[in-house]
């Protein structure tokens, strides 16, 4: 066996050492380069025209005023995008679904982008937007889960058929015999409020396509992966013509950082028009239509213990409430099915997933890709048995500790 | 309906012509050219946005360019010191990482060089720079303008 030898601080390069961070240098000088210092030749910009209902059908779309201002160059909407572009992706079978950056025939919620204006600059594009007159015809709307599974309620994407997106169950293990030789159960309803994640930076993006070598240019303010084959899939492009610029400064982004359908908008009109597109949203757009909500769950827990407080079994029944585009969200629910037991070693585990549209803000990948709220079912599970067998006042924190780590997953099963 | 306007912007003077709806902060990122100042909430409560303002800090989303006729700005551009190397408030931030992302940074250095001026701190001689003082320059200078303020509760540490 080595002896671990033991070396003062000085001796290493980077643990216990002090060291300034590289990339501070850029910040507190006031030279990072964020998406909203980006600069082309000749750089257009995008303002948008957003729904104020919350289901509609767009009846017609006035446009000859904002176009006769001087220094408007485009406008665009969503039936004219969705004639030459694919739907955005959303990783789920959901036939019938089919989300672009600009709505196509219906709204589906509030702030939802109806129309983009290109213009010379953001000033004058916001100006061209207020001439755009829209008529919208009202339809009737569902912004509750529950009220959105009845077969009667208003559907939010009518070719689909229903509101649920995404209904599976997994079962993994004997679940129906462990409760059934258990006789120490609870079960409880757990609510996941949605949340709203701010960054002080909003999301921005700069498009531009190389005519000559074919390549679609892009600098935004993502931390994302999988971003260039998402926009070049919606856009119909082979992926090797997209460049995203990953040496943008990002102010902030909690995992909403994704701006999917701002790209495909910017890249459609980037090469539509021959020259580099900017959008950047202002902090309306980002609160009311940027797609940055989290996880929005309805959970039915259902627990068995052994004598010991143990638990042998767990069933978890989980409602997503989606919003009005699929986004990350059906996908979401996805990611529990990889860490369903937590931390701790349960014999048998049934998880049962619906996805459900309402008329809402879509969500996107807030704080660890939709894990944070199956976590909280699970730790409340463990909370809620030890409290149930009496266990109450200062104690009860060590006791619940200790629960929890006999319960845990027996080191050696991740190879430790 | 475009204005002329003259104002000294880091100590240089500066002549523009801007629409009256034209925000100081749109003013001096998109026409002064200075993108060291950060646009959040745009609306006056993040303060990524501060600028100085005849030496107070203000927050340039609230204020009109032509609102700026006559006076002077500090920017994040402007803290450095007259032989160009960081000031001081600069590099107590660097020093002791008083940042993640970096995009309100410079309203934070505004704030608290606006901060050390009302409480008359004067900031530290260059000498003094990369000694042990310097990582605790900003925290000292907090806790100096708080103990003028209001005193801290019993019991909370310092630190
Ligand atoms: S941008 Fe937030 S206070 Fe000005």
């Amino acid at each position: 066996m080595t002896e671990l030898s033991m070396t003062g601080p000085s001796n290493r390069r980077f643990v216990s050492v002090k060291r300034r961070p590289k990339e501070d240098g850029r910040f507190i000088s006031g030279s990072g380069r964020f998406v909203g210092d980006i600069k082309r030749p000749g750089m257009l910009h995008i303002a948008l025209v957003t729904s104020p209902y919350p289901a509609a059908r767009i009846l017609s779309i006035e446009t000859g005023a904002a176009l006769a201002l001087p220094g408007v160059v485009a406008i665009l909407d969503g039936a004219a995008l969705a004639a030459v572009s694919n739907p955005l992706a959303n990783a789920v079978h959901t036939p019938g679904v089919r989300c672009y950056s600009l709505a196509n025939e219906v709204v589906r919620y509030v702030g939802e982008w109806v129309v983009a204006v290109v213009a010379e600059t953001r000033t004058l594009a916001e100006d061209a937007a207020e001439l755009i007159e829209i008529d919208y015809e009202a339809l009737p709307f569902v912004v509750d889960a529950e009220e959105a599974l009845d077969p009667t309620a208003p559907p939010v994407h009518a070719a689909h058929g229903s509101n649920v997106l995404y209904h599976r169950t997994f079962t993994w293990g004997p679940v129906a015999e462990d409760f059934a030789s258990q006789p120490n159960q609870l079960s409880f309803d757990l609510r996941w409020g949605r949340s709203a994640p701010i960054p002080v930076e909003t999301f921005g993006v700069v498009a531009e396509w190389d005519a000559g070598a074919e390549i679609l240019e892009v600098w935004a303010s993502i931390q994302m992966p999988s971003y260039g084959e998402q926009i070049s899939g919606a856009l119909g492009i082979p992926f090797n013509q997209v460049r995203a610029h990953y040496d943008v400064d990002v102010g902030g982004s909690y995992g909403v950082k994704r701006g999917i359908k701002h790209t495909v908008l910017a890249g459609f009109l980037a090469r539509k028009l021959g020259r580099a597109v900017r959008l950047v949203e202002d902090r309306l757009e980002n609160m009311v239509g940027g797609d940055m909500h989290g996880p929005d769950r309805e959970f039915r827990v259902a627990v068995a213990f052994d004598d010991q407080g143990l638990v042998r079994s767990m069933k978890l029944r989980v409602r997503e409430d989606v919003g009005g585009h699929t986004g990350r969200a059906p996908f979401q629910l996805g990611k529990p099915v990889s860490a369903i037991v937590g931390a701790y070693q349960i014999n048998s585990v049934e998880y049962e997933a619906i996805a459900v549209s309402t008329n809402k803000t879509g969500q996107t990948a807030v704080r660890g890709f939709g894990m944070s709220p199956t976590n909280v079912a699970i730790e409340t599970a463990i909370d809620k048995w030890r409290v149930n067998w009496g266990c109450r006042g200062w104690w009860c924190a060590s006791v619940i500790s200790s629960a929890r780590i006999s319960s845990l997953s027996d080191p050696q099963r991740f190879g430790i | 309906m475009s204005r002329k306007i003259s104002l000294t912007v880091n100590g240089a003077a500066l002549e523009a012509v801007v629409e009256p709806r034209l925000t100081l902060v749109d003013f001096l990122r998109d026409q002064a050219g200075l993108t060291g100042t950060h646009v959040g909430c745009e609306h006056g409560v993040c303060g990524a946005c501060s600028v100085l303002f005849d030496g107070a800090p203000i927050r340039s989303c609230l204020m009109f360019a032509v609102q700026a006729d006559g006076h002077a700005m500090t920017t994040v551009e402007g803290l450095r010191d007259e032989d160009g190397s960081l000031g001081v408030l600069q590099d107590s931030f660097w020093e002791t990482h008083a940042l993640q992302c970096g995009y309100c940074t410079p309203g934070m250095l505004i704030a608290a060089e606006g901060c050390c001026r009302a409480i008359q701190i004067r900031p530290m001689r260059r000498s003094a720079r990369r000694s042990p003082v310097i990582s605790a320059a900003v925290p000292a200078m907090f806790r100096l303008s708080k103990r003028s303020v209001s005193p801290r509760p019993a019991g909370v540490s310092n630190r």
